[in-house]
């Protein structure tokens, strides 16, 4: 009896390990079965389940309830097995009550994935529910074939591994058209490891194209080129982080400087950030006097504003804090719009050279890091300039997976997935940012952020707070109502509220412009708010693009009564009233519109009316 | 008696050398010449000032940070430096870390 006890209680330690290692994983924003969920019923509810692993809805009488606004194809009580079974009668209580309780999750399927989340909003909301949570989906791993071995020594390659790279490479193994700027010293592009994987660069400082370092002993940039994308998957030399990712080499040291000196690094971010880079990363730092709590930005307004323009280009800037073990703050990495990155080592503990404080966003393994170095060679170096790149490559994996991320969706990606290791960092608490980087889930947060391009909405919504986003259109008959309703929607190209789409008196519905990034292309100003409509409205304009100073509007309005058309900036700034507003009756209309007044660029053009709405872009190209 | 001679004979020898290849005076400090500036940016990221050998040269040979002297006060001068080696450096590709304990115009 013992012995079965023993048994029991380790195959539900099992249970109860793999079941906290979802809610664990969970909380970094993992990759969900479609439209799943585990679902506790609280272990004083008076429901029950029966003696069987299907449960049937008409005895769980929530269910029953939520099945009137959802429709639930499932229902199985996924860990009720033999041992759990048996371990519910255990005379061990500990054995019994931990038998009891996976016994009481169900695991429900989902007729309409789309609707998971007001499931769980909805199903929270019953007394006999513990809890409700999606179900995590585990993806496999890649390994290369020239990662080497998990060790800090020889070829090893042990900062891969702790990041959980392999897992990172299971979800996506890099897009060769995300591009990562090295902005350093110079880059040895023909390096055997990395000729493959650079795309053109820059020598910013004496202006050529020549990004080879003038000497070998000018090699800071290779090592950190190698770290974010050597060639992986070659049998030959090391693995990378970005895998497949590209790196763009900008040299900012002349060829007559001295080899550890930066003199063009902010011309190099400005090229970076104009020729295609994603990522940006900086491997290198001056210091400032300025002390932990305070700002940099004022004090440097040339580098602010060229960080600031790199990032309204789009662009994430990855930064080394600085090797000087120190709280005060460094340029790059002081600026608050940066991802500066401190360096740990094998056991998660702050490198010893690392700069550290309230400043810093992330930590990266950055000691004993194996990488290129010129002359087809390779070593070892510490530092936080090993750090930074292996984050600048996550980076890159992440926007390989969601090309529509926006920076503050990865930084948070980045954060909310590091390990804590304020417990091994005694003295530094709060001080290595959140905490060290891991890869696969940054890489999990980053594809549980995409959104579709067409997002085709049927759902009749009466409950909650929820935001719809679609990197092109949004085509919705969906039914609002409920005075606790609050939708959004955002789409990059269309919202298209077609017949049936019904918004009541009590419910709040907002509608942008702005697609799934934040588009640089519409603003939150392009706002529709409390928009009600039950019938069609159709609205093109031809051509488009506009290239001959006119185009015709062609609009459609389904029942008698007012209506308008103006023409705004992608800002939502009025333009111009193209049909003044007037008493429309049903039917179909045309406008030619004179263009030759209007720059080049995009707009946005409006219908509305009494029972009408809108909005379409429309570019204009003299 | 005869191994105990022998090991400090060996001691001092190698005692000597050391100090000769590490320029040390003889409380272990280093003892440096070189032309002192200002750190700007660097790959290697640590120190506040850094020596190149002379002024013509661009190789920092030494990075510098000092809680007893302010370096600025011999910006841009060939300098005799007197300092200890910080433990953990050199890293990043970077030179030796000085703490500096005094300094002179050369």
């Amino acid at each position: 009896m013992r012995k079965n006890n023993i048994h029991v209680k380790i195959k539900l330690s099992v249970l109860c390990f793999m079941f906290s290692s979802v809610i664990s994983i969970a909380q970094i924003s993992p990759q969900y079965v479609n439209g799943e969920v585990y679902l506790k019923i609280r272990d004083n509810s008076t429901i029950s389940l029966g003696t069987t692993t299907s449960v049937s809805l008409s005895s769980v009488s929530f269910l029953n309830a939520l099945s009137q606004t959802f429709k639930i194809q499932n229902i199985t009580r996924s860990f009720y097995n033999g041992d759990v079974k048996t371990g519910i009668t255990s005379a061990n209580s500990q054995v019994a009550e931990a038998a009891l309780r996976i016994s009481k999750i169900v695991r429900i399927k989902l007729a309409n994935p789309n609707q998971t989340d007001a499931f769980i909003a909805l199903a929270k909301t019953y007394a006999d529910v513990e809890y409700v949570e999606k179900v995590q989906m585990f993806s496999t791993g890649v390994t290369p074939n020239d990662i080497g071995a998990n060790s800090q020594t020889g070829t090893g390659q042990w900062a891969l591994y702790k990041v959980n790279a392999m897992q990172a490479w299971g979800i996506t193994i890099g897009n060769p058209s995300v591009i990562v700027a090295v902005v350093d010293n110079a880059v040895d592009t023909s390096h055997l490891d990395l000729v493959n994987n650079v795309v053109g660069g820059r020598d910013v400082a004496d202006g050529d194209n020549n990004t080879i370092p003038s000497n070998t002993a000018m090699n800071h940039g290779t090592h950190v080129a190698g770290i974010v994308g050597a060639q992986t998957n070659n049998s030959f030399g090391i693995a990378s982080i970005g895998y497949n990712i590209k790196v763009m080499p900008v040299k900012t040291a002349k060829d007559t400087d001295g080899t550890t000196t930066i003199s063009f690094g902010y011309e190099g971010i400005t090229w970076a950030a104009q020729n295609g880079a994603k990522v940006i990363n900086c491997s290198w730092r001056a210091p400032t006097s300025i002390a932990d709590g305070g700002s940099v930005d004022s004090s440097y307004p040339t580098q602010r504003d060229v960080i600031n323009f790199a990032i309204q280009n789009g662009c994430v800037l990855v930064v080394a804090a600085g090797n000087d073990n120190t709280s005060n703050l460094t340029i790059p990495a002081g600026f608050t719009n940066v991802i500066s990155v401190a360096s740990t080592g094998f056991t998660d503990v702050k490198s010893s050279f690392s700069n550290y404080g309230s400043w810093i966003d992330i930590s990266a393994p950055g000691e004993s890091i194996y990488s290129t170095l010129p002359s087809n060679s390779y070593a070892s170096w510490d530092g936080t300039s090993m750090a930074s790149p292996l984050v600048a490559g996550i980076v890159g994996l992440m926007y390989s997976i969601n090309p529509n991320l926006t920076r503050d969706q990865c930084e948070t990606c980045l954060r909310n997935s590091a390990l804590n290791i304020d417990a091994n960092n005694s003295g530094f608490a709060g001080k290595l940012g959140s905490g060290r980087v891991d890869a696969h889930g940054a890489v999990l947060c980053a594809q549980n952020l995409r959104c579709p391009s067409t997002l085709t909405l049927t759902t009749s919504i009466n409950f909650g707070t929820q935001l719809f986003q679609s990197s092109s259109n949004i085509f919705s008959t969906s039914q609002i109502s409920g005075n606790t309703t609050n939708i959004t929607y955002k789409a990059g190209n269309q919202i298209k509220l077609q017949q049936g789409f019904k918004v009541s008196n009590q419910a709040v519905f907002k509608a942008y412009l702005a697609g799934c990034s934040a588009a640089r292309m519409a603003s939150e100003n392009a706002e529709i708010t409390e928009f009600k409509s039950d019938e069609i409205s159709i609205l093109s304009a031809s051509p488009n693009p506009v290239v001959n100073g006119e185009f015709i509007i062609s609009y459609s309005v389904t029942t008698d009564g007012l209506a308008s058309i103006s023409l705004a900036n992608v800002m939502g700034e009025h333009i111009k009233t193209i049909v003044p507003e007037k008493y429309h009756e049903k039917g179909t209309y045309k406008v030619s519109v004179n263009a030759t007044d209007l720059r080049n660029g995009l707009y946005l053009y409006t219908l509305r009316g009494d029972n009408v709405f809108q909005s379409k872009k429309i570019l204009i190209q003299h | 008696m005869k191994k105990t001679i022998w090991y400090l004979v060996i001691s001092f020898i190698v005692s000597c050398v050391s100090c000769k290849k590490n320029n040390m005076s003889p409380d272990n400090n280093i003892v440096v010449v070189g032309f002192l500036q200002k750190a700007g940016i660097t790959t290697y990221q640590y120190g506040s000032h850094y020596l190149t050998k002379d002024k013509s040269q661009k190789e920092h040979i030494y990075a510098l940070s000092s809680s007893n002297v302010n370096l600025d006060n011999f910006l841009n001068q060939q300098v005799r430096v007197v300092g200890k080696k910080r433990n953990g450096y050199p890293v990043d590709g970077g030179p030796d870390y000085l703490e500096v304990e005094s300094i002179q115009k050369e």
